[in-house]
């Protein structure tokens, strides 16, 4: 998916707003600058591509941030202000899983999320 | 069914959100616009912008319904409904985030400062702590109690204000209050109710307050 044509400000709001606290939250506070965060993005649009891509895809030993709240946020945002996103399309079997507890946050995904934190910032820049 | 159409639209509803109320728990009320309105059988959901669920059943207090949940998604639109017996008899889309009423200001006080000829006027807010709703307008309210409906207002952002000597009565009761409401960029809604209010005695000409 392209993000060239999202309404950048309004992503901007609701980061600044609501997403940002809920990845505050997961963090407990703690300082993502723990973690070598070596991610950068060059626009908005690459900015909203990684993010897409860490916070809805398995990766680096973290299997699934999807299910947090900031990550639901973050679907909502998207879905709502760039034309023609499909986003996290939570089926009904996704949906069921959901009800099982969630992960216990691990190290490898704390890491990720720090990553997040930073594309996030560079994004609201 | 047990609605005509010109029916359905005699329940017209209104509501308001209060956010992190109670810790990080928000809170949603809603109430029938005619407090005249039957609302024995009468049920409220909201479905949509909820995390985890896709719908949340109001509770009922007298004539008030209200949700109490961390489930607010805090984007994007939810669909709230009146229902009789699982039937949907009309429905309004709202967003949480644009209804919030927050809650009082209190603790007004206000302090004569003899040598700046003014009143320093104080108060808090219980939204400087949260996470949401932090950013509000307020509107102070101040009369001569003789004059009842006389009352001056001032907006401001802060929670600190001076009033002038000189635009005071000598020697007179005052009465101030001041109410919120969200600055609106992100949250949007309504005013809170009036902070309880401070009684205060300007000096006479010579220059000391009671």
């Amino acid at each position: 998916y392209n993000f060239t044509d999202c309404d950048f400000e309004k992503i901007r709001k609701k980061y600044q707003e609501v997403i940002y606290h809920a990845l505050d939250k997961y963090m407990n506070g703690r300082k993502s600058t723990g973690f070598n965060n070596h991610i950068y993005c060059e626009d908005p649009p690459d900015c909203l591509t990684k993010i897409d891509r860490i916070t809805f895809y398995p990766n680096h030993g973290c299997t699934s941030l999807a299910k947090e709240i900031f990550a639901v946020r973050t679907n909502a945002a998207l879905t709502l202000q760039c034309p023609g996103y499909s986003g996290m399309q939570m089926n009904n079997t996704q949906a069921k899983t959901k009800r099982k507890k969630r992960e216990a946050t691990t190290n490898k995904c704390r890491e990720q999320v720090s990553r997040l934190m930073e594309l996030w910032r560079r994004f609201s820049r | 069914g047990d609605f005509d159409d010109a029916e359905l639209d005699d329940y017209p509803f209104s509501c308001y959100s209060q956010l992190e109320v109670d810790g990080s728990q928000h809170l949603l009320t809603c109430t029938f616009d005619d407090p005249d309105v039957n609302s024995t059988n009468l049920e409220f959901e909201i479905c949509g912008a909820l995390l985890d669920v896709k719908c949340l059943t109001f509770n009922k207090l007298r004539e008030m319904y209200f949700i109490k949940t961390k489930k607010f998604l805090l984007i994007g639109d939810s669909e709230i409904c009146v229902k009789l017996k699982e039937k949907k008899i009309t429905c309004r889309k709202m967003n949480v985030v644009k209804i919030v009423k927050p809650e009082a200001p209190f603790d007004i006080r206000v302090i004569y400062r003899e040598g700046a000829n003014d009143f320093l006027v104080t108060f808090n807010t219980s939204h400087l702590q949260k996470k949401y709703v932090k950013e509000l307008l307020h509107e102070v309210a101040y009369r001569e109690e003789k004059h009842e409906n006389d009352w001056m207002h001032v907006n401001l952002s802060s929670t600190k204000l001076a009033l002038l000597q000189r635009k005071l009565q000598p020697d007179a009761m005052y009465e101030i209050k001041v109410r919120s409401i969200p600055n609106p960029d992100y949250f949007e809604g309504f005013w809170s109710e009036w902070s309880p209010s401070f009684h205060f005695r300007t000096p006479e000409i010579t220059g000391r307050m009671d």
